[in-house]
């Protein structure tokens, strides 16, 4: 009979299951929402004080005529609160209409952070945000967009399987009909590459253009949804010198048709050349507000790192000792399997920085590849004080203590996942220091880790932290302490100072330079002429997969004639 | 072996590649478009149990209407795939853990459900004829009895009758045309529409459509519901177009095949119709072989869609010619906004 009665006892059993789990996942959805970000708190209330003065939300301020005498855009104490970091600290920030206001700062000083509250991508934990005279609540990008505030993120938001046209429409809602046409992008995206001097093909996807054009494509996105107010997150970064060039012409003319401009840099020259008025930033904090004509690079370096920047390192001069490196005739091929070394000798002595000059893409990645195991070399061979280790394994190089400070530190130097020790120890693990038997000795790691952590500056809110949580600079003086453990024979450095704040530039070459006093062997690859002819004790110069040997004296004007390909008389070279 | 090499039995079996075809291709169409907006389904077996089960319930008390089974089916199959939307968009959990959980609930699910009436129909036919109480219990005595079926499509009927083309192409089911129709919308869909285009950024760059003012965590709500609602029609076909009854696992594994079949359509729906009734084919030739007693073992047949996948995997290995081929970036990469 028990099983008679079990049939109804099941199917009302199942009803008020489901009803029990409808109503907990509504009332999980609720609280979800609710309680996400305190972000939707204050939007509540914001709705409501809105309310109040008559005028829903932001809306209030669409369309509103710009007036001159107000400023565009002012911050009243806005701060951030990153868990164990302030990235920001009550900061005041006033921008007036029409101008370009540059922000200036090292890396990690808070400037993207503002920025990126600004943009709406991130909610201040302070402070208020006026726009127009107006208070605002930027709580997503979509109500930045709406006021007219457009940002250039340095890098690139783009979606390279989608065409430049798509990527510029992408999320308008400017009609109700929910096909896309793209014939109005593409008037449009004409007309204003010929008013600004930004040309790109409309119907081409993204993933075939070349970085200036992508950065082109990003102003276009801000320009489409009539933005009054464009920030640029360090434009010239990822630039060639002459797109740059391009990119200021560009900005000119945009200022003269009324825009106003954000231009977050680190660059001095750019601030000093672009800007009408510098704002410097220093370890979050506001350091100085000052018009850009009464001031002049080195103040401005100086607010910048907090005290007298040396743009020159010092160093001695040094008799170079034995060869460590031989590497005579080495081929290789790149990524696309076309030839990018094409016979390339080079030899480095102990004690002896070798600056490798040379315009991006002509080997030199190949050739740091090659050197540190990580590419296969075709022909050739490479002597390591005296021994052949001619595609050697990367262990095996490791092992005659091969440093590399590679191009990108981002995916190949550090896994950022893992914490600031463990990336401190990636490629020293294996060391009897930090084991005990099969296992790995935390405490010895940690210990060491905080050693070099202050010895070389290293900004991070802890050594347990994922790596993905420092900034540029700190992540640069990461590389270089555990390169520079135990003390290398050969470090082949590829551009270990780009992108990098000054003071922590200047801290790089000088330990590359502490590196070679003991006898190291230093292949500088870079492009900035101003380092190569700094640190470097003898420079080559790469054209092409062929490396070529400077005169002694030369000057940038030589240099850069012999990396455009220029055959250099040897007048009084070496 | 010499009826084999007949006009009809090349009908029979481009016959049953359709018929057989047709429950892979919506579930195919539903991963795309869930995979298109970065978020790895592998709960298509799941949720095509628990359509099939929901529609046949759905059709059974209705009346035996199956086209109202297969809109309940559908429904349910999004409503079930939102647990896997919750888990991995929201909780951001692994989707390839909670895919799996999504297969073994559904399996649990329905076999509950499932038996659980069954025995109670059991127990029913014992007490009807036993102790009496006639009709007591009427409307779900019938429960087990088989529904209308999806009818027959009547568009263009003299074409059915047509030599080979008739038998192979025209004597389906309704719902096999409407599938015919869904590739080409589904299509449009993804490259004309404005929610098309999102779809895809959400899928390849969050982080671009987060500073566009897109909801990225929203869309693929969406995009998991809207796969969801496609592998809920592709298990309601099993009990409502084809079966006309209900049985404990009645996809037999075709939610696995989807998947794969994602893979082998380079992410796009129009290859999806041929990858689809490609793999429905070659059921359809195995049922037709062992027929004619040429006996291939079915599990070798079931095998085939894994192995061409590996196969094509191999042939398309290394990241960027999965790129390449339209693997969306962010596929199975939970949306936070970084740094804090």
């Amino acid at each position: 009979m028990g099983q008679f009665l079990s049939f109804p006892i099941v199917e009302v059993g199942l009803l008020t299951f489901t009803r029990h789990i409808v109503y907990s996942v509504i009332i999980a959805v609720r609280i979800t929402f609710y309680l996400k970000t305190n972000a939707s708190f204050k939007m509540h209330f914001a709705r409501k004080f809105s309310k109040s003065t008559g005028c829903f939300y932001n809306d209030c301020l669409l369309g509103s005529p710009m007036n001159k005498s107000i400023p565009l855009l002012e911050l009243k104490n806005i701060s951030k609160q990153f868990p164990g970091v302030l990235a920001n600290d009550k900061v005041n920030l006033k921008v007036s209409p029409g101008e370009v206001h540059g922000l200036l700062g090292e890396n990690g000083a808070g400037k993207t952070t503002l920025m990126k509250m600004l943009y709406g991508l991130y909610q201040p934990t302070g402070g208020e945000i006026f726009y127009k005279g107006q208070r605002v609540f930027l709580n997503t990008p979509k109500v930045a967009l709406k006021l007219g505030i457009g940002m250039v993120h340095q890098h690139f938001k783009l979606v390279p399987t989608l065409t430049v046209a798509e990527n510029i429409i992408l999320g308008m809602k400017d009609s109700p009909n929910p096909f896309i046409s793209l014939k109005k992008a593409k008037q449009a995206i004409a007309a204003l590459g010929e008013k600004y001097g930004l040309k790109v093909e409309p119907s081409a996807r993204v993933w075939t253009l070349s970085t200036g054009e992508k950065q082109r494509v990003e102003i276009l996105k801000a320009l489409y949804r009539n933005a009054e107010l464009l920030i640029l997150d360090e434009p010239t970064a990822v630039l060639t010198p002459l797109a740059a060039k391009a990119l200021f012409e560009t900005l000119d003319q945009l200022v003269k048709a009324g825009l106003t401009i954000i231009f977050i840099t680190h660059k001095l020259k750019e601030i000093i050349s672009v800007t009408d008025n510098v704002t410097v930033l220093r370890r979050g904090k506001v350091i100085d507000s000052r018009q850009t004509k009464n001031t002049t690079p080195q103040e401005l370096a100086q607010l910048m790192v907090g005290r007298e920047v040396v743009f020159q390192v010092g160093k001695e001069a040094k008799e170079p000792g034995e060869p460590i490196l031989q590497m005579t005739d080495v081929e290789a091929t790149n990524d696309k399997d076309l030839l990018a070394l094409r016979g390339a000798s080079l030899t480095i002595r102990s004690g002896e920085i070798v600056g490798l000059a040379g315009v991006s893409g002509n080997g030199q990645r190949e050739l740091a590849e090659v050197l540190t195991g990580l590419r296969h070399a075709n022909k050739g061979e490479i002597l390591l004080q005296g021994e052949k280790v001619t595609n050697a394994s990367v262990k095996e190089l490791l092992k005659r203590k091969v440093a590399h400070i590679p191009e990108d530190r981002m995916s190949q130097a550090l896994a950022l996942p893992l914490t600031i020790a463990e990336n401190i120890v990636l490629h020293s693990y294996r060391l009897p220091e930090f084991n005990q038997g099969p296992i790995l000795d935390y405490p010895a790691i940690n210990e060491h880790t905080a050693q070099l952590v202050k010895d070389f500056d290293v900004r991070t809110p802890g050594i347990d932290v994922p790596a993905r949580q420092l900034s540029g600079g700190n992540l640069q003086k990461v590389i270089l302490a555990r390169e520079l453990y135990p003390e290398p024979q050969l470090i082949v450095a590829n551009q270990p100072t780009r992108g990098v704040d000054v003071g922590s530039c200047e801290y790089i070459r000088t330990k590359l330079i502490e590196a070679r006093d003991r006898g190291a062997a230093v292949l500088l690859i870079s492009e900035d002429l101003d380092e190569v002819l700094d640190v470097s004790d003898r420079i080559m110069v790469i054209y092409e997969g062929r490396l070529t040997q400077a005169p002694k004296n030369a000057d940038h004007q030589t240099l850069g004639l012999m990396m455009a390909g220029e055959e250099v008389k040897h007048g009084q070279s070496a | 072996m010499d009826e084999i090499f007949t006009l009809s039995f090349l009908a029979s079996v481009l016959s049953g590649a359709i018929r057989l075809g047709t429950p892979l291709l919506f579930p195919t169409l539903g991963e795309i478009i869930c995979e298109r907006g970065g978020v790895l389904n592998l709960g298509i077996e799941g949720i095509m149990l628990v359509g099939s089960l929901a529609g046949y319930m759905a059709a059974f008390y209705a009346g035996g209407d199956a086209w109202f089974g297969m809109m309940v089916g559908a429904l349910a199959g999004g409503a079930f795939s939102l647990i896997h939307a919750f888990l991995t968009i929201s909780l951001k959990a692994n989707q390839v853990i909670s895919g799996v959980m999504l297969v073994l609930l559904g399996i649990g699910i329905t076999e509950f459900i499932g038996t659980a009436t069954k025995m109670s129909q059991q127990i029913l036919w014992t007490w009807k004829n036993n102790w009496g109480f006639k009709n007591f219990f009427k409307d779900l005595s019938i429960f087990f009895e088989d529904i209308n079926l999806i009818p027959l499509s009547e568009f263009a009927t003299w074409l059915q009758n047509v030599e080979f083309f008739g038998k192979a192409f025209f004597q389906h089911n309704v719902f096999v045309y409407i599938g015919w129709l869904v590739v080409p919308l589904v299509w449009v869909f993804l490259y004309k529409t404005r929610m098309g285009i999102t779809i895809t950024s959400v899928g390849e760059s969050p982080e671009t459509a987060d500073t566009l003012g897109i909801r990225v965590n929203r869309i693929r709500y969406l995009c998991v519901f809207l796969g969801g609602m496609f592998a809920g029609l592709g298990g309601a076909y099993f009990p409502l177009a084809w079966v006309g009854n209900w049985q404990s696992m009645i996809t037999a594994g075709r939610g696995w095949i989807a998947v794969a079949l994602v893979i082998f359509a380079f992410w796009k729906p129009q290859r999806a119709l041929l990858a689809a009734f490609l793999f429905g084919g070659m059921e359809a030739l195995q049922i037709n072989l062992q027929t004619k007693n040429v006996p291939i073992p079915s599990s070798f047949m079931h095998m085939l869609p894994y192995l061409s996948t590996i196969v094509v995997l191999v042939f398309l290995s290394g990241g960027r010619v999965l790129k390449r081929i339209g693997a969306p970036s962010a596929l199975g990469v939970p949306y936070e906004r970084g740094g804090g």
